[in-house]
């Protein structure tokens, strides 16, 4: 009689446990972050030159086109974009605006005008490699005489 | 005769093969590295979040300059570690000053991290062979305003700008690269309060009590749960009544 009320007792214990087990449910969620690299180098092409121009025409960098590489260590889609950092390409007090610099990734036609506002040359791009881009100008008419000068930025983001 | 023609076509070929494939070893002049790119982060508001920023020189041939702004998002607190500063080079022969927060010198790959560590330098895990990149951290601290609203997403883009000196006169392109984080403000801890609702009807007389006692919420579901106590039950009843048997059948004898 004993034996069949321990028995029981063990049974009744185990189905419950075991009941509660299953009943009892909890999910969760594995996260793991791979950590992202890029890099950007200025290769060939620097600085952006066109020697002596002459108002008006429309005259290619003079050591075009400028490289750009992203490193082999880049390990995300990245867009390669272009801006300047001034207004206006300035000597002394004489300007004129960067827009009369323009953008191609290739030497035959295409071109983008410069902004201060980043513009995308290269997008979504996979494999990490080297990307060339190629400046013309067009200084405007009656500008002044004069060695002038801006700055660019070549950015390598992720896409 | 025919000879040394020959020798000297072979030189020249030799030259021009020499020279096109050592062109891609020629380092780059200006290059800047950086990792992590994105980042998200969680924040009561009135908390500071810290964003550290590395920055490495791989490829270059010379120590790039690297300014560090936000280039978009709310208008919150932000400021560098190390902060913004001008710094004085000689550059040449030319004495230069730039505006920096960090300055990364050239520092190709190390195989291990080495035991004393230089001062400034962090290592990352190459991503893609073995070995560690030697990284100089910008840490970015944003602080959250307390009125900031709950629950939203702050979506912040901060710009890395690197420069390289040039010989005097001559302006280098700078190379540029950005961070992107995400902040979502939360709450201090948890908690639930009910919303009463608003009640049409006759208002409670003073004095007289509501309905009270145990509220029973509704069964909770669980088929199995319930299945297996119903084993349970009959096996007790299945043990009553053979026992009942049992004490019978001794009775009979």
């Amino acid at each position: 009689m004993k034996s069949y009320f321990l028995l029981l007792g063990i049974m009744v214990l185990v189905l419950t446990l075991v009941g509660w087990a299953i009943a009892v449910e909890q999910s969760t969620s594995a996260t793991v972050t791979v950590n992202e690299f890029i890099s950007v180098s200025l290769t060939s092409g620097y600085p952006v030159t066109f020697g002596s121009v002459d108002p008006s025409v429309t005259t290619d960098a003079t050591n075009d086109p400028l490289v750009v590489t992203v490193g082999s260590e880049t390990n995300v889609n990245y867009n390669i974009t272009t801006k300047t950092n001034q207004t206006n390409f300035v000597s002394g007090g004489n300007t004129f605006a960067v827009g009369a610099m323009t953008q191609s990734t290739t030497d035959e036609g295409g071109e983008t005008a410069y902004t201060t506002t980043a513009a995308t040359v290269y997008g979504n791009q996979a494999v990490p490699a080297a990307k060339s881009i190629y400046h013309e100008i067009t200084v405007p008419a009656a500008t002044p005489a004069g060695n002038y000068n801006t700055g660019i930025v070549i950015a390598a983001i992720k896409a | 005769m025919l000879k040394k023609s020959k020798h000297s076509r072979v030189f020249v070929i030799l030259l021009i093969l020499s020279i096109i494939f050592l062109l891609p070893i020629v380092k780059a002049a200006c290059s800047l590295g950086a990792n992590p790119l994105s980042m998200d982060a969680r924040a009561i508001p009135g908390q500071t979040v810290i964003a550290t920023w590395n920055f490495y020189n791989l490829y270059g041939d010379r120590t790039t300059h690297i300014k560090v702004s936000l280039a978009e998002g709310p208008d919150w607190q932000v400021s560098y570690e190390p902060a913004l500063h001008e710094a004085n080079y000689e550059v040449m022969g030319v004495e230069q000053t730039i505006e920096e927060n960090v300055a990364v010198e050239v520092i190709p790959v190390v195989d291990s991290i080495p035991e004393i560590i230089p001062e400034g330098i962090d290592y990352v895990k190459h991503p893609k062979e073995a070995g560690y990149i030697p990284v100089k951290p910008v840490r970015i601290y944003i602080k959250i305003p307390e009125d900031a609203e709950l629950w939203k997403n702050y979506d912040l883009v901060f710009e890395a700008v690197g420069n390289c000196f040039m010989e005097p006169g001559a302006v280098m392109p700078a190379v540029a690269t950005q961070l992107k984080l995400s902040i979502k403000t939360i709450s201090g801890g948890y908690y639930e309060k009910e919303i009463p609702e608003e009640k049409e009807g006759p208002a409670r007389i003073a004095g007289e009590a509501g309905i009270t006692g145990a509220v029973i919420g509704p069964l909770k579901e669980n088929k199995l749960v319930a299945f297996l106590f119903l084993i349970i039950i009959l096996l007790v009843v299945m043990i009553i009544v053979n026992t009942k048997k049992l004490k019978e059948s001794k009775k009979k004898r």
